[in-house]
């Protein structure tokens, strides 16, 4: 028996404290020129990825982008073609996944139909040679944890998808991995369970301390939870950042579209002045901060402009905003706290998002003046 | 005769009885009747199998069971069928978690070889083996028997194997390995007990196969005799009341290994 990573104490004190501050923070996972095909697809371009201790890290992209391959190289459960995979300091490449620190939360159910839910999440600790008592205590805390507390006896048939996804989370924390996988744990629950167990996942990341590596597809979860997010496009990492890095400063147009972004078209840059960029859009004059790196002057860039970077007026018949764009309302969408419009000018169609508050909503047909603030325009290489 | 049918189908409507009911319940008289005639008989005073009935008595049954040759018959049976089921519930488990579980090269035909027997006349089996176990000078035997009803009983455990192997989620073996079971442990703690309801109710259809079967028993059969080549033996010397006890015995015998196998498997999950 190798040794899978001490067990540790109990679930309060997980053992993973933070690092002190003025510390360098310890590497938790770090994958090095990781590459995976499937027959002739390949699924996994050299990759490199570093996930600190403690870390929540989304990896985020559109079915098939590679981001649950990657969880599941993570997790020994498939095999990298090339590169190595390393868990604190050591390489587990060679490693099958039931020699790994390492635990994953299936997308679906995965519990065991033969065990009650306090066996199911005792199967990690009762493999170890690891006293009787000591295992109740863990399967309670872990039970507690969850919040489902009581809940040890029933059979796992009896659960709700809900609970059951709980009970699989407490099975895989209950086995003290260093580093918790969850493959998009939430995404066959209703909304408001999936909004629900999202803030406790979070919140159990806080109290724990652990290491999180999470996979979805659903841009505003990654965003809400993540400390940092990692966009994959086509076994490929597009960008990883922040939330708000990635949200304020997409680096390239799939980031920006798949963030909820759809106003991206090409531009002429026009000049470079004072940290501005002058642009040239077809039949749009636009300014935009200066990127860096600087693009010359004539060269090609693509431009971003937030939906919620507009501010949108309704125009009086027969009356011409100068300077403004001029357009009309072609759809709309109220979903409470914001409006979504789509507004028709010749050649374009732009997205736009304002906060309801309490203003009129528009109504489809209704010619609108539209601006947007300059400082917000994003300016990227072209995609 | 249409207006006939219809005011009989009316009728039948009019008490929550449709045609379908009929018909179903036609078929089931057909299929049992015979059988209800048979354990009639067996309780017949006298020996003529003839209708009216004049008594009833348990003479024959009391025949039976002071008969050696039947009792015999019976713990042969029992023993063939005991050792048949506990191979083919071994080999048929490796088999069925082989073929359905790991790609390997000419697992096809290995599912075809085990399933051909199914395919085959039990005559044709029967000669076949009596030709081979002549060729390698095995004297027949129990022995003999016990080979040619694991050849003929392993098709119907690798099949009812296989449909529930279809449905076993590989999902959950991953699981386990990922909560850092070993393929032993993995084996043990999830594959067999998910699978065990299933193994042990094809288990006793293989007892049930075993337990009456013919044709490749009169073939490979030495000395000893089982309850059906009893039964044979005593038939065609002449119409012996007896059997009709026999074989009420071994229908009952039967039903008792299809309502435990189904109470088996109603409480267990699937």
């Amino acid at each position: 028996m190798t040794e899978t990573g001490a067990p540790m104490a109990g679930l309060s004190s997980s053992g993973v404290a933070m690092p002190a501050a003025g510390t360098e923070q310890r590497v938790a996972v770090r994958l090095a020129a990781v590459t995976k095909r499937f027959s002739t697809q390949i699924a996994l371009h050299p990759l490199d990825l570093t996930v600190s201790e403690g870390e929540f890290v989304t990896l985020l992209g559109p079915s098939g982008c590679g981001k649950t391959t990657l969880l599941r190289i993570i997790a020994g459960l498939e095999w990298p073609d090339d590169g190595t995979v390393s868990i604190f300091g050591t390489d587990v490449t060679d490693r099958p996944a039931n020699k790994r620190p390492v635990n994953l939360v299936f997308q679906r159910v995965t519990l065991f139909p033969h065990l009650t839910v306090a066996e199911n999440i005792a199967f990690g600790p009762s493999l170890r040679r690891m006293k009787k008592r000591q295992v109740s205590e863990k399967v309670l805390a872990a039970l507690e944890l969850v919040r489902m507390p009581g809940f040890g006896d029933r059979r796992v048939t009896e659960l709700s998808g809900g609970q059951a996804q709980r009970v699989a989370l407490a099975r895989a924390i209950a086995n003290d991995p260093k580093v918790l996988l969850l493959d998009e744990p939430l995404s066959a629950l209703d909304l408001e369970i999936r909004r629900q167990l999202q803030a406790e996942l979070k919140d159990i990341h806080r109290r724990l301390g652990l290491t999180f590596v999470y996979v979805t597809h659903d841009q505003e979860e990654a965003m809400s939870m993540s400390d940092r997010v990692v966009v994959m496009s086509d076994g490929r990492i597009e960008q990883a950042g922040s939330p708000v890095e990635i949200y304020r400063h997409p680096r390239s147009p799939f980031v920006a579209r798949f963030l909820g972004m759809s106003n991206v078209f090409e531009a002429t840059v026009v000049a470079v002045a004072d940290g501005w960029l002058e642009l040239d859009g077809g039949s749009l004059a636009l300014r935009a901060p200066a990127p860096a790196p600087l693009p010359a002057a004539g060269g090609r860039v693509t431009v971003v402009i937030r939906p919620d970077s507009f501010d949108v007026a309704p125009l009086k018949a027969g009356e011409n905003a100068a300077g403004d764009v001029v357009g009309e309302v072609s759809d709309v969408r109220f979903i409470g706290s914001l409006v979504h419009y789509l507004v028709t000018v010749p050649g374009r169609k732009w997205q736009v998002s304002t906060r309801a508050g309490s203003a009129d909503v528009l109504a489809e047909g209704t010619r609108v003046s539209l601006s947007w603030r300059d400082e917000e325009v994003i300016v990227m290489k072209p995609g | 005769m249409r207006t006939v049918l219809r005011r009989l189908r009316r009728r039948l409507r009019r008490r929550g009885i449709g045609l379908l009911h009929v018909y179903v319940g036609l078929l089931l008289l057909f299929l049992f009747l015979p059988l209800a005639v048979l354990v009639l008989f067996s309780f017949s005073a006298s020996g003529q199998l003839r209708f009216p009935i004049t008594g009833l008595a348990l003479r024959w049954y009391q025949e039976v069971f002071s008969s050696s040759a039947v009792i015999d018959g019976i713990l042969a049976s029992l023993g063939v069928a005991a050792v048949t089921g506990a191979v083919v519930a071994t080999v048929g488990t490796l088999a069925a978690v082989a073929v359905n579980r790991y790609r390997f090269r000419g697992s096809a035909v290995v599912a075809g070889m085990i399933l051909a027997p199914a395919a085959l006349p039990g005559l044709v089996i029967g000669i076949a083996l009596l030709n081979f176990f002549g060729d390698i000078h095995l004297t027949l035997s129990l022995l003999t028997v016990m080979i040619g009803h694991v050849i003929y009983t392993l098709p119907y455990f690798y099949l009812v194997l296989s449909a529930r192997l279809r449905r076993f989620d590989p999902m959950l073996e991953e699981v386990a390995t990922d909560m850092g079971a070993g393929p032993l442990q993995r084996f043990r703690r999830v594959t067999a007990p998910l699978i065990a309801p299933a193994i042990v109710a094809s288990a006793f259809v293989v007892l049930a196969l075993s337990w009456d079967e013919f044709q490749i028993t009169f073939f490979t059969i030495g000395d000893q005799s089982t309850l059906p080549l009893v039964i044979w033996s005593r038939a065609r010397l002449s119409i012996d009341p007896s059997v009709n006890a026999i074989g009420t015995l071994m229908v009952a015998g039967s039903l008792l290994v299809v309502i435990f196998t189904r109470r088996f498997i109603a409480e267990s999950y699937s």
